[in-house]
C-alpha cells in the first residue's frame, strides 16, 4: 500500500528572535541573533552568562484566561498555539479534524515549575507550595493544559529524548497520518530552559561558550576555535495533515515532510560517536525513508551546537554519507543566533526548513571560520537564493538520540 | 501588606470561568463562577503567595466553596493585607 502524503501546511515559532514566525523569520533572513546577556537570574558566578531568553513581553499577549496553573513551558506553547491558531491556514482545523492530535517534544518538561516549588518547599519548611505542584512536573503537562485548552480529542502525548525532543514528535506524527490513525496532527517542540538549576547544570558540563564578551558570535558551529554551545528557549509548532484531506479544504501546503530517520548510538550519556556513524545512519534510514539519495539533498539544517565533538562528528556523519559534496550543499546551523533550544530545537529548525523551501533561499548566519579540511557551504551575512527541492534536518539528543527528517518542495 | 485591585482579579480570573469577573459581585458564592476544589486550593495558595500571608487551618476551614467574594476579601483583610486600587 502506497504510504499516504503529509504536508506542512502551517508553522510558527517563539524564541529569542521575535514571539511569532513572521518576527523570527525576518532576523533569520537578516542573519540577526538573539544572543544577549543573561536577564532572568544572576549569572556572575557562572563561566557563561549570556543566552538566548525569550523576551518576557510574551506575557503581555499571552491570554491567559482560564488557565489554573500553566508551567512556563506551557505559557511558551500557549503562545506559539495562539499564534499559529490565527493564520489563515489554520483557522478552521478544528472544526475539519473533530479527532486533531497532538504530539511535543520537550526535553525537560515542568523543571521550571519543580525547581521554583522546591525554593518554596525549603523556604517554608514544606509547608507552601503550589497545590498543582504535581500535575505540572511531569512532561506531559504541558500536552495535557494544551488539550484541554484546545481541546484536542486525538492522539495527545509528549516525546522526551533531550535534544532531539522536537524532531521525533514530528517523526511520530507523520508515520501516525502516514498510516492512517489520524488525519491531523499540531506537533513541533517547546523548552524554557532558563532556570538556575539547568543553567548551572550545563555551566558545570563545560558544554557552553565563555565568549561572554561577544554574544552574537559567541556560539560558532563547525567554526575553528568554537568553544560550547550557548542556551536558547521557546516553542515551534507544525500543523501537518494528509495531502488529500488539506486539499479538500483548501489549504495552501507549504511543504511535504517525507521522511523520518532515528537511530540510537547506545555509546555515552553525553559524548557523540566520533566517527558520527550513528548520525549518518538516521540520515541514511531518513533518506530511504523519503525515497530520495544523497544526491538529492539542497540544504541540511545541522544539529551544529556549536561543542568540538558534536560538531566534529556530525560533520564526519555527513561527509561519509555526502560525500565531495559535503562542501557545496549549503548548511544553516541557526543555534548561532537563537541559542540551542534543547527539546524544542528540532521543531523550530524544522520550521526554519520549511521556511526556507517555501521562499527558495538560504539564511545566513553571523560567523563562520572554516576548520582545516572540513569546509562547508555556510553563508555569512547575507540570504541567498537558492534551488531546494529536498532538505534534512539533522537532531542529535544526550545518550546519542539521532534524528533525521527531509522535508520537500510540495508537487502536487 | 498589599495586593492591588489587578494582582487579584488575575488571581480569580486563573480560577473562575471566562468572563466571570464581568458578573462577579461580593455576595454571590464563587462556585457559580465555575470555582471547583482544586481550583479552590489553587486560589488561596496564590492569594497567599502574593500576599506573603498564610492562613491558618481554621479560617481555611471556614472558606468552601460556598463562600462568597465578601467572605475571601473579609479573610485577607483580616490578616492586615489591604487591597489597594493600583
Amino acid at each position: 500500500m502506497d504510504k499516504r502524503k503529509v504536508v506542512v501546511t502551517a508553522v510558527n515559532a517563539c524564541c529569542s528572535l521575535g514571539h511569532d514566525i513572521d518576527t523570527v523569520w525576518h532576523n533569520l533572513k537578516q542573519g540577526n541573533s538573539g544572543i544577549k546577556p543573561i536577564s532572568r537570574f544572576n549569572a556572575e558566578r557562572h563561566f557563561t552568562k549570556i543566552g538566548g531568553e525569550i523576551d518576557d513581553a510574551y506575557r503581555d499577549i499571552l491570554d491567559l484566561t482560564g488557565q489554573s496553573a500553566v508551567s512556563k513551558n506551557g505559557e511558551l506553547s500557549l503562545l506559539c498555539g495562539q499564534g499559529l491558531f490565527l493564520q489563515e491556514n489554520a483557522k478552521g482545523i478544528f472544526e475539519s479534524y473533530p479527532d486533531i492530535g497532538l504530539i511535543l517534544g520537550s526535553g525537560l518538561g515542568g523543571l521550571y515549575f519543580s525547581e521554583d516549588n522546591l525554593k518554596k518547599m525549603y523556604e517554608t519548611g514544606g509547608k507552601r507550595i503550589h497545590p498543582m505542584t504535581v500535575p505540572n512536573v511531569d512532561p506531559n503537562s504541558i500536552v495535557s493544559a494544551l488539550s484541554r485548552r484546545w481541546q484536542i480529542h486525538g492522539h495527545q502525548f509528549s516525546i522526551s529524548t533531550a535534544c532531539s525532543s522536537g524532531a521525533n514528535a514530528i517523526g511520530t506524527a507523520l508515520d501516525l497520518i502516514r498510516n492512517g490513525r489520524l488525519d491531523c496532527i499540531v506537533t513541533g517542540g517547546v523548552e524554557y530552559t532558563f532556570t538556575t538549576l539547568l543553567y548551572a547544570g550545563f555551566d558545570q558540563l563545560r558544554a557552553m561558550s565563555r565568549c561572554n564578551d561577544t554574544p552574537e558570535t559567541s556560539c560558532k558551529p563547525f567554526s575553528q576555535g568554537r568553544d560550547g554551545f550557548i542556551m536558547g528557549e521557546g516553542a515551534a509548532m507544525l500543523v501537518l495533515e494528509s495531502e488529500e484531506r488539506a486539499l479538500s479544504r483548501g489549504a495552501t501546503i507549504l511543504a511535504e515532510l517525507t521522511g523520518y530517520g532515528v537511530t540510537g548510538g547506545a555509546y555515552h550519556v553525553v559524548k557523540p560517536i566520533e566517527d558520527g556513524s550513528d548520525g549518518k545512519k538516521a540520515m541514511a534510514l531518513a533518506l530511504s525513508d523519503a525515497g530520495i539519495d544523497s544526491d538529492n539533498i539542497d540544504f541540511i539544517s545541522p544539529h551544529g551546537t556549536g561543542t568540538a565533538l558534536n560538531d566534529q562528528a556530525e560533520y564526519n556523519a555527513m561527509a561519509a554519507l555526502f560525500g565531495p559534496k559535503t562542501s557545496d550543499i549549503p548548511v544553516v546551523p541557526i543555534k548561532q543566533l537563537t541559542g540551542h533550544m534543547l527539546g524544542a530545537s528540532g521543531a523550530l529548525e524544522a520550521v526554519h526548513t520549511v521556511k526556507c523551501i517555501e521562499d527558495q533561499i538560504v539564511t545566513p548566519i553571523a560567523y563562520y571560520q572554516a576548520e582545516a579540511n572540513q569546509k562547508l557551504n555556510i553563508s555569512v551575512g547575507e540570504a541567498n537564493q537558492h534551488s531546494i527541492k529536498h532538505a534534512m534536518s539533522n537532531s542529535f539528543g544526550f545518550g546519542n538520540n539521532n534524528v533525521s527528517l527531509i522535508m520537500s518542495q510540495y508537487h502536487h | 501588606m498589599k495586593i492591588t485591585v489587578i494582582e487579584l482579579k488575575n488571581i480569580l480570573s486563573s480560577e473562575l470561568e471566562k468572563g466571570a469577573l464581568d458578573h462577579i459581585d461580593e455576595s454571590t458564592n464563587l462556585e457559580h463562577f465555575g470555582l471547583d476544589s482544586v481550583g479552590f486550593f489553587t486560589m488561596i495558595y496564590k492569594i497567599e503567595d502574593a500576599c506573603n500571608i498564610e492562613f491558618d487551618e481554621e479560617t481555611l476551614d471556614q472558606l468552601t466553596l460556598k463562600s462568597t467574594l465578601g467572605d475571601l476579601l473579609s479573610v485577607i483583610t483580616a490578616k492586615g493585607v489591604e487591597v489597594v486600587p493600583a
